[in-house]
C-alpha cells in the first residue's frame, strides 16, 4: 500500500515536470530581455554586430556609434561569456536572421584565460533541441548536459538564472511585448553604489597576473571566426582600453598582446588595439580594470565610431 | 534509621516539589528531567544535596552518573539505606 | 545535481537492495562493513586505514580493560585519542581550510580523515563504558561498523555505545514499507532544507562573511543572523539524511536537533542543538564536574560550564575564533544560572506569549552572535564585522543600496528576486517548521507534502553549486 502511493508519488512528481517543462520553454521564448529569445524571434538587419562579453556590452552603444558611422549596428554581447557562449548567440543570430556586413569581436589576455568569463549554460537551457548547441552545451557543462535529459531538469539546475527570466517571460506574454528593454543590445553601466571604489581595485587587484592561454577558448575563438567569415563576414578584433595604472601588474600582457597579433593574421582577421589610449589613464572613465563607467563608455564609443568610419568604411 | 519504598517516595515528593518549586507535583518512578520545568542540573545538585541531607546518606559517584528517572534514584536510595 | 547528491543516493538505493537480498544476519554485517569501508575510501583511502587503526587499537585496549579493570590502561587510551583529536585538529588535517574558494568557504576542503572528531568521541565513551562494564562486548567487525557505519561518519550524530552496538546484533529484520516510507521523507525532507534553504543562503552569508561590502548596521546583522540559519538548515539537512538512510535500513539513529531556533534560553537551546555532542559532554564531563563539587552547587555548575564549553571550542578547531564562540556560550550560561530565580519572577509578572516570543527573539540573537565567531576566518574579521554592525544609522538609508544590493551580490531584477525568494524561504520555513513536520510524518497529508517538497526542490533548490555539508570540515 505505502510502496504503491510511492510509485504513485514519483509518476504525479514525472507529469508535472514534463508540464513545468513545456510551460517554461514556452514563456521564456517570450521574454524580449533574454537576446537569445530576441534574436530568435523578431526579424533584424544589422549592418555591425558587437560581440563579446560585458565589456563591449557596457561600453559600446550602438546608437551613438551610428550616429558617427552611418550604418546600422546590434550590440550582440552579454556578460560572462567566453567565446563558446558568444558562437552559440553568433549561430542563432544568423539562423535567424540576414548576416550583418562586419562583425566587432572583443578580445584581450583575459579573453583566452579560464579565469575570466565562463561558458553560461543556462543561456541554452531553452535550445538544447538545435543539434549544434546540444554539442557545444556538451562539451562545456557535460554534468548539466547529462541531467538536462530529465524532465525539467534542463531549466531547475540553474533556477537562480532562470526563474525570473520565466516570471519576465509571462510578464511579456501577456503585454504582447516585441521589443526588449535595451533594444539596441547595449546596457549602459549601472552606478556600481555598493562596490569598492577605484583607487581599493587598483590595491585589491593581485599584482604579478600571469595569462593563461586556454586552448579551449582558442578553439571557439577559431570556430566563431571561421563561422562568420563563412557567412561571408569581415571580422575584426579589438582591444578595449584597459584602465593604466593595473597594466603593470600583467606580467605576460605584451607576449598575450603578440599571441592574439599572430593568430588574428592566422585568421585574416584585424586587430584594432585601443588598450593603452589616452582615456584609459583616466580613473573617472572606469570602475574596474577594464569595465567603462557611463563617461568612459561615451568616449569610446566616440573613439571606436571614428575609428570604424575611417578604417572599414573608406577602404 | 531503615525505610522501604513506600516511605521513600513521600519523602521524596516533598523535596521535589520544593526544590523545583512545584507545589503540586506528583512524582512517578517513570519521572525524568524531562518531565519537570525547573529541572536542570542547578536544581538537580540541589535535589540531590537535600536528598542526601534528609536521607543521611552518600550517593556514590558511579550510581549519581546512572540515574536517569525517579525510579532509579529511589532504588539507589533504598540500597543504599540497606548496606 | 551535484554529483555528491546522486551518487550518494544511488549508492543508498544498490546497497539497500543488495541488504535486504539476504535475510542472514551475518551477510548483512559484512555488507554494512564493507559498503561502509568503500563509502569511506572513495572518500581518502587514508580516512578508511585511520579509523581501521584507530578502532583496531582501541577495541583491543577495552578488551584488556574489560579483563584487567585497569584504571591506568583506561586513561592511557582516552589521552591518546584526545592527543591524536587535538594534532589531527592543529595540523588542519581534519579541517583544511587552506585552499579557500574564493566564493565558498567549505569548498575544496580537504578533509584527510572524514569523521575522526565524531568517532573519537565514540571511542572515548566505548572505553568508559566497557571499564564500567555497562555494555556488552561486542565482535570486531561490529565495533568496526559503529564507527564506520556509512551514513552517520562523516558528521555524526555520535552514537552511544549502548544504544547503537545492540541494533547492530539484530540486523534481521525484514524490509519494512514502514521504515521505508519514514526513511524517504526524512531524506527527502533533509534535500530540500539543504537545496532550497541552505545553499541558497550560502552566498548571501558569503558575501557579509567575506567582507565584500560596504554595508554595515542591520544589514550586515541580517547577514550575521543568516549564518545560523544557514548552519542550522545545512547540519540537521545532514542529520536528517543520515537518520532516513539508516532508518531505511532499520537502523535507528538519535535525533541531533529539536527545533533548536525556537527555544526561550539559551541553556534549552543547547538541549535542542548538536544534542548528541551535548549528551557526550553532559555525561562524560559536565556531571562528573558537577557531582564531583556538589558540596558549592552554583560554583559547581559553573565551572563544569567553563570546561564543557571550552573542550567544545578546541573539539570545532583551534583558533582564537572558537574559544570566542565557547566564550560567548560561557558567558550566556553562567548569566542564566545567576539569574535564575530572577527571570522566573519576571516572567510570572508578563503577559506569557509576550515573555516567550520576547525569550525566543533574545536566545536567537545571543546564538548568532556567538555564531559571528565560529563562521568568521579570523578575529580581525569577526572584529571588522562587529563594528560594521554597530556603525550608525543601523537601518539602511536607501533600501536597494544598502540592503538588497549588499545581500544579494548586486542589485539587478534578477539579483533581488533571487534574495527575496530565499529569504521568505528561509523565514517562512522557520516560522513553520515545528507545526508543519508533526503533519509531514503523519500518515493524512504526506502525500501532498511530499509531492510539494519536491516540486519546491526543482524550482527552487540548488543543483549545480552543491555545496560540502558545513560539519564536514569538524
Amino acid at each position: 500500500m505505502m510502496v504503491k502511493k510511492f510509485f504513485l508519488l514519483i509518476i504525479a512528481l514525472v507529469f508535472c515536470l514534463i508540464l513545468l517543462d513545456k510551460a517554461f520553454q514556452f514563456f521564456l521564448r517570450q521574454n524580449m530581455n533574454t537576446k537569445m529569445a530576441y534574436i530568435s524571434r523578431e526579424e533584424l538587419d544589422y549592418d555591425l554586430l558587437i560581440h563579446g562579453p560585458c565589456e563591449p556590452l557596457w561600453m559600446i552603444n550602438p546608437t551613438q556609434l551610428d550616429s558617427i558611422t552611418g550604418i546600422s549596428s546590434y550590440n550582440l554581447a552579454l556578460s560572462h561569456s567566453d567565446f563558446a557562449d558568444n558562437f552559440i548567440h553568433l549561430y542563432q543570430y544568423l539562423k535567424h536572421q540576414k548576416a550583418p556586413k562586419y562583425l566587432l569581436l572583443y578580445i584581450t589576455p583575459e579573453s583566452m584565460d579560464l579565469r575570466y568569463n565562463k561558458f553560461n549554460t543556462y543561456r541554452f537551457a531553452d535550445f538544447l533541441a538545435d543539434s549544434t548547441v546540444a554539442s557545444i552545451v556538451e562539451e562545456m557543462d557535460p554534468l548539466y548536459f547529462k541531467w538536462s535529459k530529465l524532465p525539467f531538469v534542463r531549466y531547475a539546475y540553474y533556477s537562480n538564472f532562470i526563474n525570473f527570466k520565466f516570471v519576465q517571460g509571462v510578464k511579456h506574454f501577456f503585454q504582447k511585448r516585441k521589443t526588449p528593454y535595451h533594444e539596441n543590445g547595449y546596457e549602459a553601466p549601472a552606478i556600481q553604489a555598493w562596490h569598492y571604489n577605484l583607487s581599493k581595485m587598483v590595491e585589491l587587484y593581485p599584482k604579478n597576473i600571469e595569462f593563461k592561454w586556454n586552448s579551449m577558448r582558442e578553439k571557439y575563438l577559431i570556430k566563431l571566426v571561421k563561422y562568420a567569415q563563412k557567412k561571408g563576414i569581415k571580422v575584426i578584433f579589438y582591444e578595449s582600453p584597459v584602465f593604466a595604472p593595473t597594466i603593470s601588474y600583467q606580467k605576460n600582457r605584451g607576449e598575450f598582446i603578440e599571441h592574439i597579433k599572430n593568430t588574428a593574421q592566422s585568421l585574416a582577421v584585424d586587430f584594432w588595439e585601443f588598450g593603452e589610449i589616452p582615456m584609459s589613464k583616466n580613473e573617472e572613465n572606469f570602475f574596474s580594470t577594464l569595465n567603462t563607467t557611463l563617461k568612459g563608455s561615451r568616449i569610446f564609443t566616440d573613439t571606436l565610431g571614428k575609428h570604424i568610419r575611417q578604417n572599414l568604411l573608406c577602404e | 534509621m531503615s525505610y522501604n519504598i513506600d516511605e521513600i517516595m513521600p519523602k521524596l515528593q516533598v523535596i521535589f516539589r520544593e526544590v523545583f518549586d512545584e507545589p503540586n507535583l506528583i512524582i512517578k518512578p517513570e519521572l525524568t528531567a524531562n518531565d519537570v520545568a525547573q529541572w536542570d542540573s542547578l536544581t538537580h545538585i540541589a535535589m540531590i544535596n537535600s536528598v542526601e541531607q534528609t536521607f543521611g546518606i552518600v550517593i556514590p559517584f558511579q550510581m549519581l552518573m546512572e540515574m536517569e528517572s525517579v525510579g532509579d534514584l529511589v532504588q539507589g536510595i533504598s540500597q543504599l539505606l540497606q548496606s | 545535481m551535484s554529483l555528491v547528491y546522486v551518487e550518494y543516493l544511488c549508492f543508498l538505493v544498490v546497497f539497500t537492495g543488495l541488504y535486504y537480498l539476504t535475510s542472514s544476519k551475518k551477510i548483512r554485517a559484512y555488507l554494512l562493513l564493507l559498503c561502509s569501508f568503500i563509502f569511506i575510501a572513495q572518500h581518502s583511502f587514508f580516512s578508511l586505514i585511520f579509523l581501521v587503526a584507530s578502532s583496531v587499537f582501541t577495541f583491543f585496549i577495552a578488551k584488556k580493560i574489560a579483563q584487567t579493570k585497569s584504571k591506568p590502561l583506561l586513561w592511557f587510551a582516552i589521552s591518546l585519542h584526545i592527543i591524536v583529536l587535538l594534532g589531527i585538529k592543529y595540523f588542519h588535517w581534519g579541517n583544511t581550510l587552506v585552499n579557500l574558494s574564493p566564493l565558498h568557504f567549505q569548498t575544496n576542503t580537504i578533509i584527510v580523515a572524514l569523521g575522526v572528531s565524531f568517532y573519537t568521541l565514540q571511542h572515548i565513551s566505548f572505553l568508559v563504558e566497557t571499564f564500567h562494564k555497562r555494555i556488552p562486548f561486542p565482535s570486531l567487525g561490529n565495533y568496526l561498523s559503529y564507527h564506520a557505519f556509512f551514513p552517520k561518519i562523516s558528521s555524526g550524530p555520535i552514537e552511544k555505545p549502548q544504544t547503537f552496538l545492540p541494533q547492530l546484533a539484530s540486523l534481521n529484520q525484514s524490509f519494512s514499507s514502514e521504515n521505508f516510507v519514514y526513511g524517504f521523507q526524512r531524506i527527502l525532507w533533509g534535500f530540500f532544507k539543504k537545496m532550497v534553504l541552505a545553499d541558497r543562503l550560502l552566498p548571501i552569508v558569503e558575501q557579509i562573511f567575506g567582507l565584500h561590502t560596504p554595508a554595515h548596521g542591520f544589514t550586515v546583522w541580517l547577514g550575521i543572523c543568516l549564518f545560523t540559519l544557514a548552519l542550522y538548515f545545512d547540519f540537521s539537512a545532514y542529520i536528517d539524511i543520515a537518520i532516513g538512510s539508516a532508518r531505511i535500513l532499520g537502523i535507528k539513529l538519535s535525533e541531533n536537533f529539536n527545533f533548536p531556533l525556537h527555544t526561550t534560553s539559551i541553556a534549552a537551546f543547547w538541549r535542542c542543538w548538536h544534542i548528541t555532542l551535548i549528551q557526550w559532554l553532559t555525561q562524560y564531563l559536565y556531571y562528573p564536574i558537577v557531582y564531583r563539587f556538589r558540596k558549592y552547587p552554583t560554583l559547581a555548575v559553573m565551572l563544569a560550564i567553563a570546561v564543557v564549553f571550552g573542550l567544545s571550542g578546541v573539539w570545532h578547531g583551534w583558533g582564537i575564533t572558537y574559544l570566542l564562540w565557547a566564550a560567548c556560550h560561557i558567558v550566556y550560561l553562567w548569566f542564566e544560572t545567576l539569574t535564575k530565580k530572577q527571570r522566573n519572577t519576571i516572567a510570572k509578572k508578563l503577559p506569557r506569549l509576550f515573555y516567550q516570543n520576547f525569550s525566543i527573539f533574545i536566545t536567537f540573537n545571543l546564538v548568532c552572535f556567538a555564531h559571528l565567531f565560529f563562521r568568521a576566518n579570523s578575529f580581525a574579521t569577526a572584529q571588522t564585522l562587529i563594528q560594521k554592525v554597530f556603525t550608525f544609522p543601523f537601518f539602511p538609508q536607501s533600501v536597494l543600496v544598502d540592503f538588497i544590493a549588499p545581500l544579494a551580490g548586486g542589485g539587478s531584477q534578477e539579483q533581488v528576486f533571487n534574495l527575496y525568494i530565499s529569504l521568505l524561504g528561509c523565514f517562512l520555513f522557520l516560522f513553520l517548521e515545528k507545526k508543519i513536520y508533526p503533519y509531514y510524518l503523519s500518515t493524512k497529508f504526506r502525500f501532498s507534502i511530499n509531492f510539494i517538497l519536491l516540486l519546491l526542490i526543482f524550482l527552487f533548490g540548488i543543483f549545480d553549486a552543491g555545496e560540502a555539508f558545513i560539519y564536514l570540515q569538524f
